[in-house]
């Protein structure tokens, strides 16, 4: 009998209980309870959750919100104060990086560990240890311990060993924060597959670029309780608006009061100023970035556009052009006449640099990915402005030039 | 005592068991504990290939970077031997009674002290086994009861060594009688000392968790039973004239029969004052009672706040 839902909880608690010193707990002990004295603190409360199978949900919220203390939960390390909850299937939690090793088993002797811990046999777990440790580039270094390996070399066993041996379930505790670019393409590659594949997705991020990328659904914690969940572009910007209420927006990299300039809005349009979020190759757009600076601090705006697997395709900023934004709101309008990006979906994001470009201020999401259709046959990701020019074969003047 | 939940959560409809995979808060407790005790030589068994390799590893980081390695099992105890033979022996002289070989002081106390140290080993390891292994037990589900008893097994490796040893040298050498066909009860008294070691170390560590005092005081504990179980000392009023009211105490003590087996395995039933108060078979079975009970009190307690530990270590 298995369960539509891969987890379920039902008014999901979690209590961390302190003592106000061991002998204060050694008489809570010897009373059964009744003197002895210690602070509880609720990081988790009241929270119902039902993940369907083969949903992904991503978990948002400031720090010490909540969101690794549900994950350890539902990965079964920690048990629940109050309330319960079910999964179904194998549930494997890569919780925190490189955690979970023993420094002094060898990596192969890990992946071993881990598997018989998931529940699977030797033999599975053996059967695929080749697979995992290619899938972490560490063939090398497979025997030995992994307190001689680097963190991200670490946090690639982990990834590969999480993944390799197809959980059902799959907990991720902001796996993106380390390893290089190249990587974590991987990772993000390897779990969009993952997702494709049916499997169930539950992680927590700070980045909500990754969250949108990644979930269908989010769910924000606050104080141990949900906030709001639902769709994850609906949950991420109610997240995000709050945030930059608090005026500590987890998604820029300064904190501080409600006078930090910001970016209120991105809005893409046509030139007749129509909004627009499906555009053909080679169209001409606008982008509109609406923003405030009441302090009138230098400020400078960029416009990245980014693919689903966590692409940069192009930077735009108006520190790289020279132009100054004065006053103390305002809208900067970028003409993109002939977009030369192909065929795609970008996400606009939006970044407010202090005046040298250096430091970011904001990075907001644009609420409606950018849908690109190809108007012509080309490949690839952009369309390269182009002509060809044709010469006989006697001749060894080569041009291929560009316009 | 689990804390109890906030108001607000209290009114959601929470299911009350764990029927239907529900997993709720709070200790287990009577058939659900039985139950979690009994599911323990399946976690053995499907975690063999753990144990062994935490086994293995164990004594690899034990003798790591020393040129002889392994050869340290064997070395020590057959120092120990040579020093016990040499002082009591010789030097001092020391006699168990008028018709005891003069050997006998020495073996006496080379196997109770081997058996002991195992015990101790076991015991002080086992303590902390938990606490050191936080990383497997505070991010992975692990098992955590496997620590202590690794800790256990683990401490069995020597005392097995040289008491093989002992045998050994025994049957090929004139230091000593052979050991006779009750030899053959060695794995059985090996069981019942894997016992008395995990049972408390399994209670012990589960406290450690909770009260850091615990290791302290389980050092000074196992200081207090070396002196208090006839190890360096036999049990006799004839060779100790002060020994006569204690008597009741000592053989109520399961160590003292454990090494008493051990003694009767490898020393045959001579010197006759060394065996007079105690029958084989009886210390056996006191002594595996005692084991038996001691681990199921062990495991009841580690299992009851197994959840817990995950936020304690």
């Amino acid at each position: 009998m298995k369960s539509q839902l891969a987890i379920e909880t039902r008014g999901l608690g979690k209590c961390y209980r302190s003592w106000a010193s061991p002998t204060q707990r050694i008489l809570a002990g010897l009373t059964a309870g009744r003197h002895g004295r210690c602070t509880d603190h609720w990081a988790l409360s009241g929270v119902d959750l039902e993940l369907p199978r083969g949903s992904s949900l991503g978990l948002c919220g400031a720090n010490g919100a909540g969101k690794s203390t549900l994950l350890k939960v539902l990965a079964g390390t920690t048990s629940p104060s109050a309330g319960a909850y079910r999964t179904s299937g194998r549930v494997a939690g890569l919780l925190e990086l490189g955690a979970g090793f023993h420094p002094d088993f060898s990596g192969r002797e890990n992946v071993l560990l881990n598997g018989i811990l998931l529940g699977h046999s030797r033999r599975e777990v053996t059967a695929r240890i080749g697979e995992i440790l290619e899938f972490a580039e560490l063939e090398d270094v497979a025997d030995a311990p992994v307190r001689t390996y680097s963190s991200g070399m670490a946090m690639r066993l982990g990834f590969a060993a999480a993944l390799g041996l197809e959980p059902e379930v799959l907990i991720l505790d902001e796996v993106f924060a380390v390893g290089d670019q190249r990587f974590q393409k991987k990772c993000v590659d390897r779990l969009l597959a993952e997702r494709a594949a049916g499997r169930t997705i539950l992680f927590c991020s700070h980045s909500l670029y990754d969250l949108r990328a990644m979930c269908d659904e989010a769910l924000w914690l606050r104080d141990g309780r949900v906030a709001v969940s639902g769709e994850v572009a609906t949950v991420t910007n109610r997240y995000a608006a709050w945030q930059e209420e608090r005026g500590n927006s987890a998604n820029s990299v300064a904190s501080g009061p409600d006078e930090w300039p910001r970016i209120t809005g991105i809005a893409v349009r046509d030139t007749a100023g129509e909004a627009l979020t499906e555009v053909a190759s080679g169209d001409s757009i606008e982008v509109h970035i609406s923003w405030v600076n009441s302090e009138r601090r230098p400020i400078q705006i960029g416009l990245g556009f980014m693919r689903q697997d966590h692409v940069l395709c192009a930077a735009l900023g108006t520190q790289f052009d020279g132009v100054q934004l004065k006053g103390t709101s305002g809208t900067c309008v970028l003409r993109l006449p002939k977009l030369a990006l192909l065929a795609g979906t970008f996400r606009l994001v939006g970044y407010l640099f202090d005046g040298d470009g250096l430091h970011r201020y904001q990075e907001r999401i644009a609420d409606e990915d950018l849908v690109v259709n190809n108007a012509t046959k080309e490949v690839g990701l952009v369309r390269l402005d182009h002509d060809w020019e044709l010469t006989s074969g006697e001749t060894d003047d080569e041009h291929g030039a560009a316009a | 005592m689990p804390p109890s939940p906030p108001i607000e959560s209290r009114s959601v409809p929470v299911p009350p068991s764990t029927a239907g995979g529900w997993i709720v808060p709070g200790r287990p407790a009577g058939r659900e504990l039985v139950g979690e005790i009994l599911e323990l030589p399946r976690t053995l068994r499907s975690h063999a290939d753990l144990l062994k390799g935490g086994l293995s590893r164990e004594l690899s980081a034990r003798f790591r970077g020393s040129a002889l390695g392994f050869g340290w099992v064997l070395l020590t105890p057959l120092a120990l031997f040579a020093i016990y033979a040499f002082l009591f022996t010789r030097v001092l002289g020391l006699r168990m009674g008028p018709d005891a070989p003069p050997a006998a002081m020495g073996v006496y106390m080379f196997i109770g002290t081997l058996a002991w140290s195992g015990v101790a080993e076991g015991i002080a390891r086992g303590t902390s086994s938990v606490l050191e292994g936080r990383n497997l037990v505070s991010k992975l589900r692990f098992p955590a009861e496997l620590l202590p008893i690794q800790a256990a097994l683990a401490s069995l490796i020597p005392t097995v060594c040289g008491l093989a040893l002992f045998a050994l040298a025994a049957s090929f050498s004139s230091l000593w009688s052979a050991p006779g066909a009750r030899l053959l009860w060695a794995p059985v008294v090996l069981f019942v000392q894997l016992l008395l070691t995990a049972g408390p170390a399994l209670a012990l560590a589960a406290w450690h968790v909770r009260l850091r005092d615990t290791a302290q005081v389980v050092g000074v504990a196992l200081t207090v039973a070396m002196f208090a179980t006839p190890i360096f000392w036999v049990a006799s009023p004839e060779l100790l004239p002060g020994i006569e009211p204690l008597l009741g105490w000592i053989e109520a003590n399961p160590y003292h029969h454990l090494l008493q087996c051990w003694r009767a395995v490898l020393m045959g039933d001579q010197p006759a004052v060394v065996f007079e108060r105690t029958d084989f078979y009886s210390s056996l079975g006191f002594a595996a009672a005692c084991g038996a009970l001691s681990c199921a009190f062990g495991l009841a307690v580690f299992l009851r706040g197994r959840r817990e530990l995950a936020d304690e270590v």
